[in-house]
């Protein structure tokens, strides 16, 4: 007994060892790629570091420095402006379609991919270059509004309406999240939907007391996972303004700011900075979510 | 065998991971430049050279697809006279090589030989990526005068080179001139009298305006403060101009905007305009001698000309000047790269192959290249080069570089004019502004 035991021992202890040297090379992946550059970013974030001279600890005169930096605060600003227009459109849109699909019809499965299709290239820099098009003073917008008798403008050049071109490409790449909702409604038994019909519910009511509650977790996923991204959106940004964050620094999303301030300033430490404070507030930002979800969203063991 | 535990996994982890780091860290790239002891902010300092004149030199650039290639034809041609050289072109359009410059230089993996960005020379100097190139004995600076090269130094040290020179200019499409019936007149080519007359063909020309809205062009706005007795930057590295001065040169384009003689930002992608889009809707734009030779081609049904900027009523002699583009050795390059790269330098400076693609950035600041150039220069840059030993000739009161801190001043200058030109601040406002960013962007590089 004690010798079959100590068989199937050795067997899981070689099993356990081949386990951990495939387990290496993620390993080294982390460290080299994720936790050094972070340990470096957290130390350069105290120092004044210029790319072209070593850096000089400061303590935390880079974070005090953010209080009166004007620009760090209009960054701050239009990028809380993109997340709470931009995310809520998303999912709201993403959920109509969903349940669009969710009818089933025929060319379903095509809908579904074609619909999916944006978010592959939603951060990609072509559609932004693509999109810089769509949205100029001789763009496809402006040419459609002039066949129904509207006088367009540069939607990019006007700070009113620069900004809302940026929400309208990330609303755009709806399909990641609509995926999602689509295999969440699936999962809804019909027979919820049959008898709350034969209590006499309409669609708005089904609509409110069966799917948003049973698809809460999947809303709750998106939300964060969405807000998450739309906090850290870059791309689109610095294509569609080239770089600048204009006109007027409208365009000037916090991750920009911050490329600027690194690269373009040679204001490494700052921007360091500025990479932790982002971190964190997303951060607390996400644990506000948790912390809420506890109100809204439901799961089927009951918790 | 030992039994692998997970202790022992995260340990190999780390060991390993520190490995390479250390071996990342002593492998390929150049040397990380050294201070010299006492130094604060000086250009250069590591003296001679070691080794035969081989090996390989790494050559950062910028510019358009056609330039790369006429550097790429010069550097074969330069490789075929030298077997045991070769030249490892770095090039990238001009935004995304300061910026991989900047990675680059921050892991001590400059380029053997680099371009330099006018808004960076002087933080270059006061980082110390400059090698001294006096003491390059093989440098060949020949055709140079005594006087030309003693103005190249900074902080009294020959550090760099200019490559290229060029001016700013009033460039104009003829054909929409002509197209206007209308001609531009000597008798008032004042900033007033031009102002009036941009007016005048807006009014007449069909659908097209007198100028693109480029105040931000950074060379025009400089003859500006230099015709009102400012300048751009002063000699111990602090603005040279005041509101009085930056808010004339907004409240000129205003007025233009406003009579609508000049483009919105809106109709030409920006204040920062994008060339193709504003070449079709205006007449004249501002621009440096050198970039007028780009942007002809792009309407080739259209015949452009050029002439000198306006000029103030009260201007000072010796208000025209020179703008460089520069070339330097990296301080940290190998001491095995030195003689290569010396050679490297010299062809670029002094070989008759290089004229060509030199015609590309601006008018060859050596005097031999220069006299040269002529006979191969297409017609646009025959036009250049005749504006360039004009004002060559000319009185020029000295002109000094942006300080440290200043690498995105033009970024300043487009926000400041859009903020004008957008209704979102008034002139004097944005004025200050401005001023005001620069002074502390300064301030805070001197530490």
């Amino acid at each position: 007994m004690s010798h079959r035991r100590g068989l199937a021992g050795t067997a899981q202890r070689k099993q356990g060892k081949v386990a951990h040297l495939f387990l290496l090379p993620w390993l080294l992946g982390l460290v080299l790629i994720t936790l050094v550059p972070l340990a470096a970013s957290l130390y350069l974030s105290f120092t004044d570091y210029n790319l072209l001279s070593s850096p000089n600890f400061i303590g935390l005169g880079n974070f005090s420095e953010m209080f009166s930096d004007v620009r760090f605060w209009h960054a701050v600003v239009v990028t809380i402006k993109y997340v709470l227009i931009s995310v809520p459109l998303q999912l709201a849109f993403a959920l109509l379609l969903a349940m669009v699909l969710d009818k089933g019809f025929h060319g379903t499965s095509f809908y579904r991919s074609a619909f999916y299709l944006p978010s592959l290239l939603g951060s990609s820099v072509a559609l932004a270059i693509i999109w810089r098009q769509i949205f100029g003073s001789d763009g496809i917008v402006n040419s459609i509004l002039s066949v129904i008798g509207i006088g367009g403008t540069n939607w990019l050049q006007n700070p009113a309406t620069a900004l809302d071109t940026l929400v309208v490409l990330n609303v755009w790449t709806f399909g990641s999240p609509m995926i999602i909702f689509l295999a969440g409604l699936r999962q809804i038994p019909r027979e919820m939907h049959e008898s709350a019909e034969v209590d006499g519910a309409g669609p708005v009511r089904k609509f409110r007391s069966i799917t948003i509650p049973l698809l809460s977790p999947l809303i709750f996923f998106n939300l964060v996972l969405q807000t998450i991204n739309a906090f850290q959106a870059f791309t689109q940004a610095s294509v569609v303004s080239r770089g600048t964050g204009g006109p007027v620094d409208s365009t000037l999303f916090y991750t920009l700011y911050l490329y600027q301030q690194a690269f373009l300033n040679y204001q490494m430490g700052y921007a360091s900075a500025m990479a932790w404070v982002l971190l964190v507030v997303v951060g607390l930002i996400t644990a506000g979510h948790f912390f809420a979800s506890k109100y809204w969203v439901f799961y089927s063991d009951g918790s | 065998m030992k039994e692998l535990s997970r202790r022992t996994l995260f340990r190999a982890t780390g060991l390993s991971a520190a490995a390479l780091a250390l071996a990342a860290c002593g492998s390929g790239g150049t040397d990380a430049p050294t201070k010299s002891a006492g130094s604060t902010s000086t250009g250069g300092g590591t003296t001679g050279q070691a080794g035969g004149a081989s090996g390989s030199v790494r050559y950062g650039f910028w510019g358009s697809t056609e330039r790369e290639q006429l550097y790429l034809d010069a550097f074969k041609s330069f490789q075929s006279k030298n077997s045991g050289i070769t030249i490892a072109p770095e090039f990238a359009d001009y935004g995304a090589f300061q910026e991989r410059f900047a990675t680059q230089a921050a892991a001590h993996n400059a380029p053997d030989l680099y371009w330099i960005a006018s808004p960076q020379v002087m933080t270059y100097y006061k980082n110390d990526l400059y090698y001294d190139l006096s003491s390059l004995s093989d440098l060949d600076l020949s055709d140079y005068t005594s006087d030309q090269i003693e103005s190249f130094k900074l902080g009294g040290t020959l550090n760099n080179v200019p490559q290229v020179s060029s001016t700013p200019i009033a460039s104009y499409n003829k054909t929409f001139l002509d197209d206007a019936g209308l001609a531009i007149s000597d008798a008032d080519w004042t900033w007033d009298g031009l102002a009036e007359f941009l007016i005048d063909y807006s009014k007449k020309a069909k659908g097209r305006k007198g100028i693109a809205y480029n105040a931000n062009q950074d060379l025009s706005f400089e003859a500006w403060l230099r015709q009102h007795g400012q300048m751009l930057w002063t000699e111990d590295g602090t603005v040279g101009f005041d509101t009085d001065g930056i808010g004339g040169w907004l409240d000129w384009w205003e007025k233009l905007r406003k009579a609508g003689a000049a483009l919105e930002p809106a109709e030409q992608d920006g204040v920062d305009m994008i060339w193709s889009t504003a070449g079709s809707k205006a007449m004249m734009i501002f621009c440096g001698v050198n970039e007028m030779v780009d942007q002809a081609p792009v309407f080739p049904k259209s015949d452009f000309e050029l002439r000198t900027l306006p000029v103030a009523a009260d201007a000072p002699s010796g208000w025209m000047f020179v703008y460089y583009s520069r070339i330097a050795m990296y301080k940290g390059i190998k001491d095995s790269a030195i003689a290569a790269a010396t050679k490297v330098l010299n062809f670029d400076l002094n070989d008759p192959a290089m004229i060509k693609p030199t015609l590309s950035i601006g008018a060859p600041v050596n005097p031999r290249q220069l006299k040269a150039a002529a006979d191969t220069a297409t017609p646009d840059q025959k036009k250049m080069l005749s504006v360039m030993v004009d004002v060559g000739g000319q009185k020029q009161n000295p002109r000094y570089e942006a300080p440290a801190g200043t690498s995105t001043w033009r970024d300043d200058f487009n926000r400041t004019i859009e903020s004008v030109a957008l209704g979102q601040s008034s002139v004097s406002d944005a004025s200050k502004q401005m001023i005001s960013t620069l002074t502390a962007n300064i301030q805070k590089a001197k530490g």
